[in-house]
């Protein structure tokens, strides 16, 4: 009989224990995975949305929540800005990109982005079936949006629930391959559809940010009696005045333009230092602030503890636990078992052998226990994805990343910890002793 | 000469166990060992096998001296050359017959598990679970497993103690059997005098 047979039949004979061992190693190795799973997720979106962007420009208020809302698109805006004002800094030398957002309204849930396609760019999305925007009001959406071409739909005022809804009928004219950022669940037009659908004028020359808009200036007057004549304001707090505006509008059919607003500009500098001294350069303008993405999410995760330390500390603690789990698992098993391995020592077995045979049964119960825990992790996370909607609608998906091996070796290593220790004391038994302490 | 004993002690927590015990065994010369319970028998063969150290005196195995053996060495001439019958049997319990059996068949001469099985009076019985076998049945698994490896030499620790006349003749006869079949020396412990008859080299402690 090989030592693997006797460990098996010995794993078998106290299998209630056995099974406890590997179902305590499989749930601390899925609930270590499904955490770093959440992390990896949570620090692969806030990579792969903020890439590329070094500056976030808009309205005075909370950087963060600038940041949050033009860059993440989960808050709300901090206001606009004056069209003409920020051409003084797209035209900066030390800027290589500029998308300007223009935010305000929502349908179905979903943020209606009026931009350039600079910004489907930016996030290297292709376009999966029909086109990009060519005329105000036609809509590209990302593949999360429950939509389909040609489909109409109109925006709501305001990013909260609850906003008036607007007369103008957007259509889609395009949907997004999926491309695992922020663009997935989005509707993205043309910043003038935005503009004109608040009672903006129209941008007159925006060669700074791109060209796709330039063919709609003509059209400008068919809209200028427009009935939503609101301005668009990120602010919650403007609906009101939105309210009274658009009955004051339904009796005052001539209803004067703004001048063009929009809500932020994203920035992509030339160099590092850039990002340090631009900021620096905007703040200094009074109604202009201007955020570092990179320096905000750090300060954000840090503060509610979401960095990768505290993903890493919580893994250990769940690790440490399995690893006492499969030592208590073994101890226990081998107390009872203490007769048995010095008649095995008895009849010849040497202690290498003994210690040899200890250490496999201890890492059986880890392998296995690992092995479980990787199905119930994975799966684990695959469910859960599937039924809270943001994480479906992010696309999260299993990662194979370096956290991931790192729970599966730390695991591995603490089992083998775990098993050595009784290997090493039981390999050390008196024989004599325990033969006659045998009943 | 296979063992050679020379002032043989063990003392345990300062007690005496074993005193200036002197003797030697030829091959296939069979040995009863007869005393009294605690008179040191058990500690006796334990000393012989290896499984305990001597607190003083030498212990020789085909001319290798224990003390200068390593633990490693110790190991592997108590697998190579004996087979060890212990008075409470020590079968694993959740194992069947067949496995015990093979638990100490190392070596690529040794018996045949079906064959001894057969021998034994366990035929078809291999993998009947320990724990569900008779005092009887152990007993014979208990030997089996004793010669299985082909030793040169068998220790057994009081193999008649529980057993009445007629299963006492018919374990030694088993064992003596088995010693003859397999050219093994025969070491019996005992403090049961029925079975002095048996032997003609006896020591008494």
């Amino acid at each position: 009989m090989n030592d693997l047979n006797y460990v098996l039949y010995s794993l078998k004979a106290k299998w209630l224990n056995s099974l406890l061992s590997i179902l305590l190693t499989a749930f601390a190795v899925s609930i270590a995975l499904i955490v770093t799973q959440f992390g990896d997720h949570l620090n692969k979106r806030l990579t792969s949305d903020g890439k590329g962007i070094d500056i976030v420009v808009g309205a005075k208020g909370s950087p963060l929540q600038l940041v949050l809302s033009s860059v993440y698109h989960i808050d709300i805006p901090t206001g606009n800005i004056d069209y003409e004002l920020s051409q003084k800094i797209v035209n900066h030398p030390q800027i290589r990109k500029v998308i300007p957002l223009a935010l305000g309204d929502k349908s179905k849930g979903y943020r209606i982005v009026g931009t350039t396609l600079k910004y489907i760019e930016h996030y290297n999305a292709e376009i999966l079936n029909g086109s990009v925007w060519e005329k105000k009001f036609e809509a590209v959406i990302g593949s999360s949006v429950k939509m389909k071409i040609n489909d109409q739909f109109q925006g709501a005022h305001g990013l909260l629930d609850g906003g008036s809804i607007h007369s103008d009928k957007y259509k889609v004219v395009g949907i997004m391959k999926p491309s695992g950022t922020v663009l997935d669940r989005l509707i993205l037009t043309s910043l003038d559809s935005v503009l004109e659908i608040h009672g903006h004028e129209n941008i007159k020359n925006n060669s700074n940010y791109g060209h796709e808009d330039h063919e709609d200036h003509e059209d400008h007057e068919d809209h200028e009696d427009h009935e939503d004549h609101e301005a668009h304001e990120g602010h919650e707090d403007h609906e009101e005045n939105h309210h009274e505006k658009k009955i004051k509008n339904e009796t005052n059919n001539k209803y004067k333009l703004k001048s063009p607003e929009i809500t932020a500009l994203l920035l992509t500098t030339k160099s590092p230092i850039a990002n340090v001294n631009l900021p620096r350069l905007i703040n200094q303008e009074s109604t202009l602030q201007a955020a570092n993405p990179a320096i905000e999410i750090t300060r954000l995760t840090s503060m509610l503890g979401l960095g990768s330390s505290s993903f890493k500390i919580f893994s250990i603690i769940l690790i440490i636990i399995s690893a006492l789990s499969i030592f208590s698992g073994l101890a226990g098993n081998l107390e009872n078992r203490m007769g048995d391995l010095s008649v095995l020592r008895a009849i010849g077995y040497s202690r290498n052998r003994i210690f040899k045979i200890i250490t496999l049964e201890g890492m059986l119960i880890t392998l296995n226990g690992i092995f479980i825990g990787i199905i119930m992790g994975l799966g684990g996370f695959i469910l859960v994805t599937q039924i809270i909607t943001p994480m479906s609608t992010s696309h999260a998906s299993i990662s194979f990343s370096l956290n991931f091996f790192l729970v599966i070796i730390t695991v591995f290593f603490a089992g083998l910890i775990a098993a050595i220790f009784p290997a090493y004391h039981y390999s050390k038994i008196s024989l004599a002793n325990q033969l006659s302490n045998n009943t | 000469m296979l063992f050679k004993i020379l002032n043989l002690e063990f003392k345990l927590k300062a007690k005496s166990i074993l005193k200036k015990i002197d003797f030697t065994i030829e091959k296939n010369k069979h040995l009863l060992i007869l005393g009294s319970s605690g008179c040191g028998k058990t500690t006796l063969i334990n000393l012989m096998t290896g499984l305990l150290k001597p607190s003083s005196g030498e212990i020789f195995f085909e001319d290798k001296n224990y003390s200068l053996l390593s633990d490693q060495e110790l190991d592997n001439l108590r697998s190579e050359n004996f087979g060890l019958i212990f008075q409470k049997l020590h079968l694993i319990k959740h194992l069947n017959i067949e496995q015990n059996i093979s638990l100490a068949k190392n070596k690529s001469h040794s018996l045949n598990i079906n064959e001894l099985i057969n021998d034994l009076g366990l035929f078809g019985r291999n993998k009947q679970i320990a724990k569900n076998l008779s005092v009887g049945e152990s007993q014979r698994v208990a030997i089996a497993r004793g010669i299985a490896n082909n030793p040169k030499v068998i220790f057994a620790d009081e193999p008649t103690s529980a057993l009445d006349e007629l299963n006492t003749k018919k374990v030694i006869e088993l064992l003596f059997t088995q010693a003859k079949k397999t050219y093994a020396t025969l070491i019996v412990s005992s403090h049961d005098y029925r079975i002095k008859k048996y032997f003609s080299n006896i020591l008494e402690m």
